[in-house]
């Protein structure tokens, strides 16, 4: 046993001076236009730049402006591992609010935001107003079909039901 | 003083709860990491079933009937069946980023046909539901049944999570934490198997000292490595300190040190004693249970860890 804890501790002080930094999940590396970054233009898109190539389901980005409304067009595009949205032109000056959410290689989903401020005002036209929270992702809600919390909830009766006829003690 | 009593042993699930509340103390795990736990309770516990039914083949005279086998394989399996249907639910619902009420049908099926995490999962689905069948189907049938379709489907179930998650992003990660989960699992599973399953003194005094050989085994597994994992996760010693996840090691390995105490206590007097016919049948299933649940609080701080960043 005191031969087993001191070839681990061992081991774990090897390992510990050897292995460089692992990065738990995906991070944004870098983004255009930068975070912080003050701009007197509209780019034709945003676009957000990750340690590693990004799963291209479920990824969500949105351009939210000072007034509120949502400023980028259509669905995001992954490729490899960047991750960008078109605008179509910026409105009022102010702060603008970049909001992700994507999953990482290993499952995890990864959110944050980064924000950039516009110092001319543009003549873009917004999108609709953004809903509260920032990761108000493709909205085609109703297309989903039906919850599946119900199909979950039946499953597990389902299954207790005919389990509990399986293992019922035969009448003797 | 109090009789032990077989269902004590659910009070395994209060501990991997517990366990997971620690983990949320400590660090920032996802919600579906309280229905990972017990997931992973049940699970071990099927593998362990499995175990014990594969140790004891070849015996003249089995100490635990096929029935009794294959009923608690069947309704753990049920149990982490659910378990393990609510827990897609809540990692697709959190991978889309719709909450879970408001997930759609059609979602789930992009997620579970998509992403690579979701196929998995699906995947592992599919060896729970198997393996369940399988038993309950042994139980109904009656006959002595070889345990290996459920060694084999219920370790896939519960590796298949492990391998695609933290570590599959490391060299020979997967490999490792394969071997680290099916440790684990045959370390709790096994005797939370044999508590639920012997009934007399000649029954563990035959099962125990074997269940403890494979513990040894095990424990030797887990720690190496979980040790590696660690080593290689972490960057150096302050995100032990600094980050939930090395908060959440540093639990981990430090109550892995006092389940070895215990352990190494039950291997000087329990085991030798049990294995000479000198401790009755209460006892050593009070002191499985007491193990049992220890170990649990180690799986609850497992299933937070294996979900928070």
């Amino acid at each position: 046993m005191t031969r087993l804890i001191t070839v681990v501790t061992a081991l774990f002080v090897a390992l510990m001076m050897s292995a460089g930094p692992a990065a738990a999940h995906s991070a944004v590396i870098g983004s255009s236009p930068d975070d912080g970054e003050r701009i007197a233009q509209a780019p034709d898109r945003v676009s957000l730049t990750f340690n590693e190539a990004l799963q291209p389901q479920f990824a969500a980005l949105t351009v939210v402006g000072p007034d509120g409304n949502l400023w980028s067009v259509g669905d995001p595009v992954v490729e490899g591992p960047t991750i960008s949205v078109g605008l179509d032109g910026l409105g009022p000056v102010g702060e603008y609010t970049v909001a992700y959410r994507v999953t990482s290689a290993d499952g995890h989903p990864v959110s944050g935001t980064r924000v950039f401020t516009l110092t001319e005002e543009g003549t873009g036209t917004p999108g609709a107003p953004a809903a509260g929270s920032g990761d108000a992702a493709a909205d085609d809600a109703g297309n989903d079909g039906p919850a599946v919390w119900w199909f979950v909830v039946a499953g597990v009766v389902v299954v207790a039901a005919a389990l509990w006829f399986a293992l019922r003690k035969p009448k003797a | 003083m109090l009789v032990a009593r077989r269902r004590w042993l659910l009070v395994a699930a209060v501990g991997a709860l517990t366990g997971v509340a620690a983990g949320w103390l400590l660090a920032a795990p996802d919600p579906s990491s309280w229905v990972r736990a017990l997931s992973l309770c049940a699970g071990s516990t099927v593998l362990g079933a499995a175990a014990v039914a594969a140790m004891m083949r070849g015996d003249r005279r089995p100490d635990v009937s096929p029935t009794d086998l294959w009923r608690l394989v069947a309704a753990l399996g049920g149990l982490w069946l659910s378990a393990d249907t609510v827990q897609i639910v809540l990692e697709a619902s959190a991978s889309v980023g719709e909450p879970v009420g408001a997930l759609g049908a059609r979602r789930l099926v992009d997620y579970l046909g998509g992403v690579g995490t979701g196929r998995i999962t699906a995947v592992a689905w599919l060896c729970v539901a198997a393996c369940t069948t399988f038993a309950a189907v042994a139980h109904r049938s009656g006959t002595d049944r070889s345990a290996a379709p459920v060694l084999v489907t219920a370790g896939l179930a519960l590796i298949a999570r492990p391998v695609t998650g933290h570590m599959s992003q490391q060299p020979l990660g997967s490999l490792l934490d394969a071997a680290h989960v099916v440790a684990a699992a045959l370390w709790f599973g096994t005797l939370a198997a044999l508590a639920a399953l012997l009934r007399s003194r000649g029954a563990w005094a035959r099962q125990l000292p074997r269940y403890s050989t494979l513990a040894l085994r095990c424990v030797a597994v887990v720690a190496v490595t979980g040790v590696v994992d660690a080593a290689v996760r972490l960057g150096s010693m302050s995100d032990l300190v600094t980050t939930g996840y090395g908060r959440l090691v540093l639990t981990k390995a430090v109550l892995l040190a006092a389940l070895l105490g215990l352990a190494l206590w039950w291997r000087r007097g329990w085991v030798p004693a049990a294995g000479a016919h000198r401790v009755r049948a209460e006892v050593s299933l009070r002191n499985a249970v007491i193990e049992v649940c220890a170990m649990s609080v180690v799986f609850g701080v497992a299933a937070a860890l294996a979900t928070s960043a």
